[in-house]
């Protein structure tokens, strides 16, 4: 479960204190798929950030399975990443130089890569439908196809948690709704939480539940 | 899949720009190797010939160590007389000015010996050290005997007509010691020589004297200077060491220079790695984004340094070893000296580069902002 209390992030720019989140509190049941939708600037992405241990808040909490991430110092919560996160970015970032394999295979790296890891990543290529460009590089695939691939990277730690940034937001409307299937197909199969962060409403069918932000604060919440 | 790959995959992305910068380090320790290497094989040859050459001591006009300055032969009546001189062998030195401006296909040594057969025989010189035929003998006339290296170079055999300054000479003997200084060395009769060089007959340019006690050179080289005027004796083993020294010297200068051509090749590894590095801001973010911590991207990034260090070394030991064959090809007869030790210290030296260059690409890389770098554009 995912708790946020009171989670404020402030920036200074020059003189000026930019209050991304003021003062946001949700609670995220494990196993839901959510959708966080506002305007730019209205604080989605940091929000996600601090989901996703990318940065630590000014304050409030942000409890993940019981762990503050406020509490852990910057340089270790990659520990937190590698275990409970999965990321899917609005850019899908695949690594030009490796293959989509490879590029499964990123996260694990650090601890060593087995047969069974490549199995695995083998087998996520196959779940979302790209099994035979396994050996292709990102330039030799779609931009649908790179976006699948980086939801097979994002999944390739068994992840708790995915968070996926517009994952829609560099493809067409007909591969938009296909990467929401798998992300739906994902949360149904595997209890995974899923959080997504989009301005296209029409991407939010598929949710359980829509938070609106607005000016780094609640605006409201719909349940589907 | 491994870090090493990755890193192997990395360094290959922009193949123009690691191999400008390979090219760097290649050709700093292509200098250190390939100077290095010469100038222990100099060291070796020119170390081996000072005894052989000049006997136990050699005597010459003072203040012209190893130049060619006349001196009368009454000077040898002199050191004859000194307490502990067992046997004085003269020498006369001619230029060989045509091999001199022969270019790089004449002999690496200039010099030709004018001898005293039996007093070298006395004396025992690498003049009698004859592989083929026979050593000079005191009814000789236009007689010469040549090195090995000299004969092949010059495909004499045995009975082979020389011509030198004019005059036809017979080759009798073929001498081999080993040494490619000492092999390329011709010697004729004294008085030949005397008569080819247009010099008076009592005229000499070197005596080379043997002690009759081992083990006694320096005491009888110092009554050599204290007794003979305008004279400077030199025992060879104080000839060995002022040539070491002189080589030691040499071999300092050549590490220190090729080091600096080494070091500018390292910067430049720095450079190119810190651009690869802002290159892949983005990318870098996306590791850390998936779970790499600050140590696995530090350890990436040095990899790759200690990667370009260890090609840049390879081609560098290969590069130095082309150098010292086309050095060799050109200077017939020698050997450079690359010992296992020197591509031990020239392959350190260029990882260290490598690794070095890598440390500040790589803390800038491990202290990127994941949150940063993913919104760079």
């Amino acid at each position: 479960m995912i708790e946020l209390i009171d989670l404020k992030k402030y920036y200074k720019i020059g003189d000026i204190i930019v209050k991304a989140l003021d003062g946001v509190s949700i609670k995220i049941e494990e196993g839901e798929f959510l959708s966080i939708v506002g305007p730019s600037g209205s604080g989605k992405t940091t929000l996600l950030d601090q989901i996703g241990a990318l940065d630590t808040p000014t304050s409030g909490s942000v409890i993940i399975d019981g762990i503050d991430i406020a509490k852990i110092p910057k340089s270790i919560l990659y520990m937190l990443r590698r275990e409970k996160i999965g990321f899917v970015f609005q850019n899908h970032n695949l690594i030009a130089s490796l293959t989509a394999l490879e590029n499964v295979l990123i996260p694990l790296l650090p601890e060593g890569i087995n047969p069974k890891k490549y199995e695995r990543a083998l087998k996520l290529l196959e779940a979302v439908g790209l099994k035979e460009r396994a050996l292709h590089k990102p330039s030799e695939l779609s931009a649908g196809q790179k976006q699948r691939v980086a939801m097979a990277r994002a999944l390739i730690n068994n992840p708790k948690i995915v968070l996926a940034d517009e994952p829609t937001g560099s493809v067409d409307t007909k591969t938009g709704q296909e990467i929401m299937e798998i992300l739906k197909q994902l949360n149904t199969e595997f209890n995974t939480t899923i959080i997504i962060v989009t301005h296209d409403l029409e991407m939010t069918r598929n949710t359980e539940r829509i938070i609106f932000l607005r000016d780094g604060k609640i605006d409201k919440e719909t349940k589907i | 899949m491994n870090f090493l790959e990755i890193v192997y995959k990395n360094i290959l992305r922009r193949k123009a720009r690691t191999f400008l910068s390979l090219l760097g380090i290649m050709i700093g320790v292509s200098a250190i190797v390939a100077l290095v290497g010469v100038s222990n094989g100099l060291k070796s040859s020119a170390l081996d010939v000072m005894g052989s050459l000049t006997g136990d001591i050699s005597v010459t006009t003072s203040g012209t160590f190893f130049t060619v300055e006349p001196m009368n032969e009454s000077v040898m009546d002199k050191i004859k007389g000194i307490k502990g001189v067992k046997y004085i062998a003269p020498v006369v030195i001619i230029i060989d000015v045509e091999a001199m401006t022969g270019g790089g296909q004449g002999p690496s040594s200039f010099e030709v010996y004018g001898i005293d057969p039996v007093a070298e025989k006395l004396i025992g010189t690498s003049a009698t050290e004859v592989k083929e035929g026979r050593a000079l003998q005191a009814s000789d006339r236009y007689k010469m005997i040549v090195g090995s290296t000299y004969a092949k170079m010059k495909d004499l055999k045995v009975g082979s007509k020389v011509k030198f300054y004019e005059r036809q000479f017979e080759v009798v003997g073929i001498m081999e010691t080993g040494n490619f200084i000492m092999d390329q060395m011709r010697a004729i009769p004294i008085d030949v020589a005397r008569e080819v060089a247009g010099v008076d007959p009592d005229i000499i340019h070197m005596v080379r004297v043997k002690v009759e006690k081992p083990g006694t050179e320096k005491e009888v080289a110092l009554r050599i200077n204290l007794i003979v005027p305008d004279v400077e004796a030199t025992t060879s083993s104080e000839q060995t060491e002022q040539i070491s020294e002189f080589l030691d010297t040499i071999e300092t200068m050549t590490w220190a220079i090729s080091a600096i051509a080494a070091i500018v090749g390292g910067i430049g590894i720095m450079n190119t790695m810190l651009m690869s590095v802002i290159e892949r801001t983005k990318e870098i973010g996306v590791f850390k984004a998936v779970g790499w911590s600050n140590n696995d991207v530090l350890k990436m990034i040095l990899l790759e340094g200690f990667l370009l260090g260890l090609f840049g070394g390879i081609l560098g030991i290969g590069g130095g070893k082309l150098t010292t064959i086309a050095f060799a090809a050109f200077l017939r007869g020698f050997q450079a000296n690359i010992t296992l030790v020197l591509v031990g210290e020239a392959m350190l030296f260029a990882v260290a580069l490598g690794v070095f260059g890598g440390i500040y690409p790589a803390y800038k890389a491990a202290s990127i902002d994941p949150i940063d770098a993913l919104r760079n554009e």
